[in-house]
């Protein structure tokens, strides 16, 4: 009762009590509740993002039918010198093909050379690239090389990587021949085709395009080293 | 300020009519700074509590009913933002079992009754006089008081009656008038 009474006292003399506020605080409050509203509500911006992916979706999705890169066929070589220092992955510097028609051209028989699209034909090109292929091979005098050329081309023929092979372009292949032909050179992997193998698979190395059927080429003095390839296509690495 | 105007007043307000707006200020203002310095006992925390309480009283104001009369809806608002204040500067859970002993009390003999209670409820600690002011003057049980400020009902009953003990003792010695 006590404490009820005590309750009752503050309660009834405090229901009502005032104490004047500070002036200018209804200004304050005014500016304040402009202030607010002139700002950026959260439903205003949930409106503008919505409004903004309903008028975006339309393109997101057209552009979907579209081809994501146009490829501009081109033909880089790299620049091999015999006695320039080993440079693993990445892709050592490369020249664009200024060089290729300095690069003696030597006839080549070509089974067939189909690229499946409506590009310009490559025909030229190719038997260029070949011929540089074949010259680069002829002129190493590291055995590696050769052996590394003559396992691609064997790939090439067996067409065990045919469905990675299909979408090869043409340049890069001969680009990464080279590359690799002289990586296997110096990295002295004579007899084996498994580090040939990852590096043929390296991203880097290409870059996805039309179907291709690639040419065989005779070379001489491979044949016989090609038996003795065909024995080790399964072993890793031997030195 | 009659029923009638205050409803006139009420959907001025509504309409976002600055005349009407200072008049309701004008005529709760006083009433609802003097709740926000019972709960905060800060003169610049009870002015941003008010301020934020006419804020949220000019925006809702069409959401209010006629349920109850105006004065207790702004109080109740006031109250919460007097509550989201001290929540916000964390002083509620830290004196909560602040010792009395420990507290700093101004008590000064003053000859207005009420503006003396106002000072002597404002100089408790802030837990007993926001559990004193929430169950004595506005009228809430320890339930709704446990849930609002996160407490149990003990500790909100405990408050309370060391509040009441501290109140007491002022009263006696200082109010002619209250009947023992």
């Amino acid at each position: 009762m006590k404490d009820d009474r005590l309750d009752k006292f503050f309660q009834k003399r405090l229901e009502n009590h005032e104490v004047e506020p500070p002036p200018g605080l209804f200004d304050d409050i005014q500016r304040k509740r402009k202030k607010s509203s002139r700002g950026f509500k959260p439903q205003w911006i949930a409106a503008a993002i919505a409004a903004l992916v309903t008028l975006t979706l339309p393109f997101y999705f057209a552009s979907d039918d579209e081809p994501e890169m146009v490829y501009t066929p081109r033909t880089i070589f790299p620049v091999i010198q015999e006695d320039e220092p080993h440079t693993p992955y990445p892709v050592p510097d490369v020249k664009v093909a200024s060089s290729t028609k300095q690069a003696p051209q030597k006839q080549i028989q070509q089974k067939s050379v189909q690229v499946q699209n409506s590009k310009p034909d490559y025909s030229k090109d190719l038997a260029n690239d070949l011929a540089y292929i074949d010259q680069m091979a002829k002129q190493s005098k590291r055995e590696g090389a050769v052996l590394a050329f003559e396992a691609d081309l064997k790939l090439y023929e067996e067409e065990l990587l045919d469905r990675y092979l299909t979408s090869l372009e043409i340049e890069v292949i001969a680009e990464g021949l080279n590359l690799k032909s002289e990586n296997m050179a110096l990295e002295e992997s004579k007899n084996s085709i498994g580090p040939l193998v990852r590096k043929f698979f390296h991203p880097d190395y290409y870059i996805t395009v039309e179907s291709v059927q690639l040419p065989s080429i005779p070379l001489p003095g491979i044949g016989e080293k090609k038996e003795k390839q065909q024995t080790n296509t399964d072993s890793p690495e031997k030195d | 300020m009659s029923p009638e105007e205050q409803e006139k007043i009420i959907k001025q307000c509504v309409a976002e009519n600055p005349l009407a707006q200072r008049q309701l200020y004008e005529a709760y203002a006083g009433r609802l700074y003097a709740v926000c310095l019972r709960y905060l006992n800060h003169r610049e925390d009870a002015q941003e509590a008010l301020s934020n309480t006419w804020i949220k009283v000019f925006d809702n104001i069409s959401r209010f009913r006629f349920e109850s009369a105006l004065n207790t809806w702004m109080t109740k608002i006031a109250v919460r933002e007097c509550l989201m204040m001290l929540r916000k500067k964390n002083v509620f859970f830290q004196s909560l079992n602040e010792d009395i002993t420990q507290a700093n009390y101004v008590l000064e003999n003053h000859n207005d009754e009420v503006e003396y209670l106002q000072h002597i409820i404002e100089s408790l600690p802030v837990g007993f006089r926001t559990v004193f002011n929430l169950y004595a003057i506005e009228g809430y049980g320890h339930k709704e008081i446990a849930e609002m400020l996160g407490i149990s009902e003990s500790t909100s009953k405990s408050q309370l009656s060391r509040a009441r003990s501290i109140l007491r003792k002022k009263v006696e010695q200082n109010v002619f008038n209250y009947e023992r």
